[in-house]
Formats: structure tokens, sequence, C-alpha cells
């Protein structure tokens, strides 16, 4: 059960880098806990911007924002809340975030702003509609992201095995509803091959999905390596674009610059440029490194460069000196590629799972990266070869519990037809009904009470 | 001097039979209005009751303290048990009935019941005052006043009989149709469609070569249908079977051309479950051979319906058709097959009281909301009675659940269906079949009946003490370990009896206790784990249906809806979320932004009546 006014906070403007970030936090108590990330005794006073000092204590430099305050009965929830302003630099609010965590402020679940308006009789029923339209119309990409796998390949997928399924209970059906015109229900020896087919169907359906959250949320993807090891470079390359200053100065890129990659078919890509590691000589380099370890550990992807002209074993070293934790997630990419006249054999360098060459300079020096890039953020797609889908958490537990009853539904099939045990067509039709169910859960075409918190869930986070 | 009256049911069929008794015996003076007296409780096709799901419909009227079953049991001459190969919640009864004799019973029953009088004559038009219903005009122009008025038309309205190129008004061969009403609906603002039934021909039993055929046997010792007479025990008549060949699919494609269906004559739609020879022969032309059942009409008649072979072909084809079956050479034809066209109401119009959305104290019954089926018209009629006579007496209106009767199912599709064809009751309709069992419909129902006054206190005891010794019985069962497991467990297994229990536990006496005790506790035990799994399906879904979609709800001003799922909710009007959620064209997440609106109006509500929030 949720504590309907447990303190909640969320970033309630766009990802990535840019000018303003609003991060709103709702709930009881909620502006006391704030104090524990402000510098000194401020007092905030309701709808009046005060300017504070957040302290971070992962030791990142303080930033300064405003905190404008609305309390409880006079904000968009109707609980006690605040909007924090401050600079939007991606780490800094992940790392804000974080600290309220730890403030017991938790991450708000998508749409958990909105709910509450509700659920407080704070917005009206034209209100309602009106935040229905809009999260429909903004949350485009996140439907995007869904409807790829929904009213794609997965889905025709699902409906198909759905299909077969009913098919069955359909026959059953016929038998017990028209036995007075001799229909009658199929043998279970006939029952059971089909039930196998559909079984390894779903298995195969299930084989070595990917790991969850990818395929609705962004994939994160983080450029790292050594000053100047062209990062920055590679993100222009990517990107088509030049955001990031590039030059052949070493360390560049002082601040994280993120942008969103769209490509046709690829979840949406948050691309992110860090400072280069290793050689940074001031204090606030230092600082950004710290700040990089945290994008490093949200990284679903590294990209990581090295200059393709250095000795094997620098970069043998290099890589065997990351820790294992990102060397797992990490590609080795060869940048620079149009600059040296060979590709080295990096047999030796302790076998990263993807070695790449990158130029990025020339057509089709590209190539490599983008299409590792392509089959990677795809991979998971259905395809004639057997390779699976990505899933989502809930998307596989009903696949698993569609794949169990149907597989109680087959032993149950076999028994009888060892046996020579008549089938009986009334129960096994609310077997496969489950089964059926189960698959129509992930399509979205079977209904209960639950489809609220669902589309709830649907609302960008922080609406 | 106009007569006036509580309540005018029209039409006497078996929806006008149990709508007029149900409200007579519930206290209001009934006026039952229909073109013939002596028609009353007709059986206008098939000699038959009951059936897959059908039999199901019986069983619960009767436990509610309908008519239908008992009427059966007084004059069935043969009995047979569907589905006994398959498990008890998809078994049914289905009974051959003596026609005559049937009408004569129920005639009876009206004549027999204290408020209740009959009125021959046409209903053309509906008088209206202050924006209700408030009584008849016959054809003669004589009024008649009533509060409330239940059409239970039938077939009747601007019916029309086909038989090859010929056509003659009437909804049932012998009688006229009614002209007017359709017209006067209409004018009312209601939206009316066209459906189409058909019945095969009649023949003379003593022309008949019996020796060709082969022999359908009943039961010996049914049950019978009703829950408060013993069970029936008569001298049980047979049936028989022969087949068609394809020698008659091929004189029916020769002449399929002359068929109303296929030239064009007729715009109503037929039902696919229950299709004439010449659909047959159409749409499975791989099929070499349909079977045909040759049931009598009763026992002092020389009727025989030959069922199966339900056509609207020309005379001559249909005398070549039956002339080619096994043991038909010779046959005699009293009656030709014919379709009937007719006006329906689409049963969106109707709540699931059976009163009408648009004109309050107007109800529709039967075949006029779109349905077929004795059984079907027969469970409309009960509940249009029953909430016609309640809402005079300004009781709550009487609904069952989805999960509580097949008249529920009933009730809770109508509602929400636009009938391409008839609606039939199928078992599948129903969800929670294995709870909705013909077996229990007195452990489901006949409470229900009681306390709506149709049901005696006695047979309710009754009923209580039955259901008392299948408890304990069960108890007993639960906690009685033999080997280790307990008793039930026995029964649980494949084929297992329950006098396989007698020698394991002779001191339980399981052998002295009541055969129908014993069955319900084999059933119980048997379907348990899937009841149970019902049960928790029934109580997740519940909650939905107790989110009450009030009436002014305007589905258009929502605008997180899709056009589809706006246009079906305008269109059916759910009274509740679940019953949104059933409509076809309606998803998940449009329930879902439904949900959303119908809080936010609810809060609206609250914060507008000062009301605290919770």
């Amino acid at each position: 059960m949720h504590d309907d006014n447990e303190p909640i906070a969320a970033l309630a403007t766009p990802h990535g880098p840019g000018g303003v970030a609003v991060i709103r936090a709702s709930g009881r108590d909620v502006l006391s806990k704030l104090a524990a990330v402000i510098d000194g005794d401020v007092e905030l006073r309701a709808r009046i911007a005060t300017p504070v000092r957040i302290r971070f204590a992962d030791g990142a430099p303080a930033i300064d924002a405003r905190a404008l305050a609305y309390s409880a009965g006079a904000s968009y929830t109707s609980e006690e809340s605040v909007e924090l302003f401050l600079p939007s630099s991606p780490p800094v609010l992940r790392s804000l975030l974080e600290q309220l965590r730890r403030a017991g402020i938790r991450a708000a679940e998508p749409g958990e702003f909105t709910r509450r308006a509700f659920l407080s009789g704070r917005i009206d029923l034209t209100r309602a509609e009106a935040v229905v339209q809009v999260i429909a119309a903004e949350d485009l990409e996140s439907a995007r992201a869904a409807r790829r796998v929904l009213d794609g390949d997965l889905a025709r997928e699902i409906e198909r095995l759905g299909d077969s399924i009913h098919n069955l209970i359909a026959l059953l059906e016929a038998g017990l509803d028209f036995s007075e015109q001799e229909v009658e229900p199929p043998a279970a020896a006939w029952l059971l091959t089909q039930a196998r087919d559909i079984l390894a169907h779903l298995d195969r359906l299930c084989r070595n999905p990917v790991s969850a959250h990818r395929s609705t949320a962004r994939v994160r993807v983080v450029l790292w390596g050594r000053a100047n090891a062209g990062k920055s470079t590679c993100f222009n390359a990517l990107l088509g674009r030049d955001s990031a200053i590039t030059s052949p100065q070493a360390g560049t890129t002082r601040d994280p610059v993120g942008a969103e990659l769209v490509r046709d078919g690829w979840p949406t890509v948050e691309l992110l440029d860090l400072p280069g590691a290793h050689d940074a000589a001031d204090r606030s380099e230092k600082a950004a490194i710290a700040l990089a370890a945290k994008d490093l550990e949200d990284a679903d992807l590294i990209l990581y460069l090295v200059d393709a002209s250095r000795s094997v074993a620098s970069i043998t070293r290099e890589w065997g000196s990351l820790p294992d934790g990102i060397k797992a997630r990490a590609w080795l990419v060869l940048s620079k590629a149009d600059l040296t006249a060979a590709r080295p054999s990096l047999d030796g360098v302790g076998a990263p799972p993807t070695q790449l060459a990158l130029s990025a300079t020339t057509p089709g020096g590209r190539q490599e990266l983008e299409m590792a890039l392509a089959s990677h953020l795809t991979r998971g797609r259905w395809d004639a070869r057997g390779a699976a889908y990505l899933f989502t958490d809930r998307q596989r537990s009903k696949l698993t519990e569609a794949r169990a009853a149907l597989r109680e539904v087959a032993d149950d099939l076999s028994r009888r037809d060892a046996s020579a045990e008549p089938v009986q067509p009334e129960l096994l039709s609310i077997d496969l009904r489950d089964v059926h169910g189960s698959l129509e859960e992930i399509t979205g075409a079977l209904s209960t009470e639950e489809t609220l918190d669902k589309i709830f869930s649907q609302f960008c986070l922080g609406k | 001097m106009t007569q006036s009256f509580d309540i005018v049911v029209v039409g006497g069929g078996h929806a006008g039979c149990e709508a007029s008794l149900a409200a007579a015996r519930l206290g209001a003076r009934v006026c039952l209005a229909t073109l013939r007296s002596d028609t009353i409780g007709a059986l206008s096709c098939n000699p038959a009751m009951g059936g897959v799901g059908k039999g199901q419909l019986v069983r619960e009227i009767d436990a509610l303290g309908g008519a239908m079953g008992q009427v059966t049991d007084v004059t069935a001459i043969q009995y047979r048990t569907l589905n006994t190969s398959k498990g008890e919640a998809v078994q049914s009864l289905r009974a051959q009935v003596d026609k005559t004799q049937y009408a004569r019973a129920m005639q009876q029953r009206v004549r027999a019941t204290e408020r209740l009088s009959v009125l021959e004559g046409a209903v053309e038009d509906l008088l209206v005052r202050d924006g209700r219903v408030a009584g008849i005009v016959l054809a003669d122009g004589s009024e008649v006043s009533a509060r409330a008025v239940i059409l239970t038309n039938g077939t009747f309205l601007r019916g029309l009989m086909h038989t090859g190129e010929e056509r003659t008004e009437g909804g049932r061969v012998g009688e006229g149709a009614i002209a007017g009403l359709s017209g006067a609906l209409t004018r009312l603002g209601f939206e009316s469609g066209r459906l189409k039934t058909g019945t095969p021909p009649r023949l003379s039993k003593a022309s008949i070569d019996f020796s060709q055929l082969e022999v359908q046997p009943g039961d010996d010792e049914p049950d019978g249908f009703s829950h408060f007479t013993p069970p029936p025990r008569r001298e049980w008549i047979h049936c028989h079977v022969t087949r068609t060949d394809a020698a008659i699919h091929d004189l029916i494609r020769d002449n399929i051309a002359r068929s109303p269906m296929y030239s064009g004559d007729i715009e109503g739609v037929g039902p696919r479950y229950c299709p004439s020879i010449e659909d047959k022969v159409v749409r499975f032309p791989e099929r070499t051979g349909h079977t045909v059942h040759l049931e009598p009409e009763g026992v002092d008649t020389d009727s025989m319906y030959i069922n199966g072979v339900s056509t609207s072909l020309p005379a001559d084809v249909q005398e070549g058709v039956i002339r080619g079956l096994p043991g038909c050479a010779n046959a005699k034809f009293l009656k030709y097959g014919y379709a009937v066209e007719y006006d329906f109401f689409p049963p969106h119009q109707i709540r699931v009281t059976f009163e009408t959305r648009n004109l309050p104290g107007l109800y529709l019954a039967g075949q006029i909301c779109g349905t077929s089926g004795y059984e079907e018209a027969a469970a409309q009629g009960f509940l249009a009675g029953v909430n016609a006579a309640r809402a005079l007496s300004g009781d709550e209106p009487f609904v069952l659940s989805r999960d509580q009767a097949y008249l529920g199912v009933l009730a809770d599709d109508l509602v929400r269906c636009d009938p391409r064809e008839p609606y039939r009751m199928f078992t599948s309709r129903a969800e929670y079949r294995l709870l909705l069992r013909h077996d229990n419909a007195d452990l489901r129902l006949m409470e229900v009946g009681e306390s709506l006054g149709l049901v005696d206190h006695a047979s309710a005891d009754r009923l209580r003490a039955k259901r008392a010794t299948i408890e304990s019985t069960l108890e007993t069962l639960r906690g009685r370990f033999v080997d280790g497991a307990p008793l039930i467990k026995i029964l649980k297994r494949p084929g297992a009896d329950i006098s396989d229990l007698y020698p394991i536990a002779p001191d339980l006496d399981l052998a002295e206790l009541p055969v129908e005790v014993l069955r319900q506790v084999a059933i119980s035990a048997r379907y348990e784990h899937y009841i149970t799994r019902q049960q928790n399906q029934i109580d997740k879904l519940r909650r939905m249906e107790e989110w009450r979609l009030p009436e002014s709800f305007t589905y258009e001003s929502i605008s997180g809806l899709r056009n589809e799922a706006r246009e079906k909710l305008s269109r059916f009007q759910p009274e509740t979320l679940a019953q949104a959620g059933r409509i076809a064209g309606v998803t998940p997440a449009d329930v879902s932004i439904l949900m959303v609106a119908l809080r936010a109006s609810f809060d609206a509500e609250r914060l507008a009546a000062g009301g605290s929030r919770s």
C-alpha cells in the first residue's frame, strides 16, 4: 500500500542539458525534509522564490537554486510542495534527486503528481480530461517506444498465440454448446499437439529476453575515455551536428553534454558526452569526474574511446585498469581510425566484448559503430532467427504466467491421452482462458481495476 | 368507459405469459392483450423446451417462481439430458412437449391467476401522458389505460411470412400481423431493425415409414425441470432420426434462386446457429448429409416437426426435399416450412430491468428485443413482469448478476448488444458456468424467488435444509481422513463416484442421504478447485460492477476516449464500469479513462455538496 502523502520528488522539465530545470517535490513535511540538503537556516515562505544553496553529500560542489514553496491546499497536488529551479545539468539533477531520496523524499512514480491531484479533488473533470489529452500528446515518445514493441511484431506474435489458444477454446465450446448438432470437442491427442506447438512458440518468445526497462525507458549511452580520445567528435558524428565543441586540445569538454539520439526503430537514446578522465588537472575537473562516476553507473552502454594510433600495449593497459563493473557494459571504440594505417590487433586486451573502429570524419567510417549500435539497441526485437523481444518486467511475468499455465494444460492432456481418459472441455476451457488472459494482459486487451494505476503510470514523470 | 389496469402485457407467448403471471402474483392488476386467447402459450416452432444453455434458463425461471418449468413437466412426452459425457456444469435437460397440452396448461394457469384478465385484440398504438406510457390503443380504437405496458409481440410486428415466392402477412401461420405498433414505437423515437427466423415443414405422422428410421429414445427416469413438483413419470415417446443426402442437396442447389433468402426478398438476417437447410447446403458444400430429427408435436396429434430442415423454399421444392429423406417417401405435408421476417427493437434501448430508456413505464421482452427461443423469451418476460410490478409499488429494481444466473447473463448481454442475428443463449456466454449449473438453480435462486414473493416459504425452508445437509456433509468429508487423505480427495479422482465412499466410511451413512444432496456433494468436490478460482475472479470484478455510471454521463465530453469507444458508450449507455468494459470496441484504456473521469466527477460532486473528503 502506498502512503498517500509520502513525500515524492521528480524532475518536471525535460531531461538533458539546458537552461533551467525544475524539480518538484510534494508530500507531508516536504519542506522540513528539504532543509536537510539546504545550506544554512533558510526559511521557505509560500509563493516566494527563495535563493538557496544545495549541499551535496558526495562532495560535489554546492549549487545555487531558487525554491518556490506552496502550502498544503494551495499546490497542484494539494499537498505541501516545493519547486526547485536550478541549472539543467543531468548529473547534478540526478545527484540532487539522490540527495532528496536520502532525506526521505522518494522518486515519484510516473504520473504520481497528477494522481495525487485527482485523489485530492484538486482537479475537476475537465482538467482531468485535459491532462489525459496533454499526456497523450506529450508522451508521444514513450508511446512510440511502447508501440514499437506492442503494435509491432511482438503484439502480432502474441496476438497470433492468443488466436491459436482462442481457436482451441472455440472448438471446446462448440463441442459443449452444439452437441445436439453432433459437434464433439476435439480429442486429447490432437489438443496435446496444438498445446505443445503453442508452448514451443512461447518458449521461443521467452528465450534470452533482454533486461526489462529498455523497451519503454530510454537507453543511456555514455561516451567515455581519456581526454582527447575523440569522444565529442564521436558524439557529434552520431548526432550529425556540432553541439559539443571539439578541438585537438585535451579537456575541451568540461561539462557533460547530453542529447537525444532518435533513429527509426531504436529506443530513444540519451547520449552523454562526458569530460575526459584520468589526466584532469584542476579541481572542477575532479568534481566533474566524481559526477561522471554517477553517469557511468547509470549508463546502459559505455562507449570507451581510445585513440587507435596508440600502442597496443598502452591500450591494453588502459582497458585493463577500468573497473570490472564498467568493462561489463563497455565497448572499446578505436577512434581516429582514419589516422592510422592499419587496425591494431587487440586480441590481448582481455577480450572486451566488442571492439570497433571509428573514423568519425570520413563517410563510411562511422558505419561499424552505427551498425553495432543498431543491432545492440534493437536487439530483442523479434526476428525469424529466434531472437527475443525486449520485455518489461510486467510483460515478462505475464508471459511466464501464460507459459506455466499452458504447461499445466499440456501435462494434463498428456496424462489423459496416455490413460485414455476423456478431456473435460468445460475445465480445459477455463484453463485455456487463463492462458489467454495472461497473453491479453501483455497486449493490454484485458481490463481490471488496476488499470487506474496503469493509466497514471503512463503519464510523464513529474507532470 | 375506458378499462384501467396497473399493467398491460401485449402478447401471450412465452414472454407475455411469464410477465403477466409474475406481475399479477406480485399484486398488480394485469391485462394480457393478445390477438387470440386460444394461442396463449403456443409453441410456434419446435415442440421442445430446454437444451444446452436453455435448460439452465428454464430451471432458473422455475427456481425464481416462474411457470415454464412446471408447465413443461406436466406436458412433456420425452426428456433427454444433454452432454452427459461431459461435466455436470455443461449438462442440460431438454424435453419434448405436447404442444396442445402445453398451451392448454398455460392458459389454465393464466385463467386461474388472480388479478390477471385476458383481452383479445390487436394493439396498434400506445398512450403516452407526461412522458410516461399510459396505456394502449386497440385496432378498433378503444383504449386501455395502464401505468406500465410490457410489449412481448414476438414475430408479429410487421410479420411477413415467406414460402418461396409466396408472401403472407402474419407472425405465425393462420394468424395476422400487427401493423401499427412498430410505427408508433418509431414515432416515439425508438430505433428498429429487421430479423428473420424460419420453421420447417410439419408432416403427417401416419404418412411416415418409421421402420426406415433410427430411434432416438429419451431418459427413463428424468428429474424434470421443476423444483416444486415430483419428477414426472409417464409413458415416454421416442423421436426418430433421418438424414439428407447428396441428391437432396443437389435439388436445393438447383432451386436456390427460388429461396427468398437468396433471391433477396428477405432483408432480415437469420440465425447462424439455426440455419435453414438451404443455408446449410450453401455454406457447407463439403457436407454430404445433415441430420434430421422427426419430433412428434404431441401425443394425440398427427403432426410431426421435421427438425433440421427449416426452409423458405417453394412448396414443390420442399416436397422434393422431404420425399428424398429415408422414411419420408410418401410423406404428407400438413404445413409447409416458411421464413418469417419481423421488426425488432435493438435492446440497447432497454435497461437491465427491460424498461425502455426513453419511455418510462414501457417494457420490451422476448423476440421484440432481438432474441430467439422460448426460454430466452420466458426469461425476459419474467424479469420484465417482476420489474414492472416492483416499479409500480416503489420497490428496488430486480437485477440478477452474471455470476448469479443465466438470466443475469442474458439481461446484461442484451443491453449492450446489437443483434445482427437473433440472440440465443449458450453456455459459453456464461463465464461462470461452473457456478451456474442446471443442477443448482434452486441453491442459487430459490431464496431470491422467496424474497420477491413468488416462492412459498415452505419450499424455501426445504431448500435451506438441503443446503445445510450438503454443507455439513462436505465438512465431514473434508475432516475425515483415511490413509492420510481426506475423504473429499477421493471424490476428486477421475471417474470417482460418491458410492466409492460407502465401504470406506460406512458409519457416515452416506447412502441414506437424499440423491440430490449426494449429487451436489460430488459436484462440489470435483469442481472445488475451479469454483474457487471463478469465485476469486468474481470478487475481483465485483468492484468494477460497483462503479455505477450516472445516466447523465456525457461521453462526448470525455476527450481521452477514442471515437469508437465514445460512440459505443453513448449508444449502449452502460450502467456500470464493468458493463462498459464488456462492450465490444471499448478497450481497457477507455475503461481507465472512464474511471478517471468518474472519480473526478464524484469528487467534484462531493466538493459541491460540501462533504468531507476521505
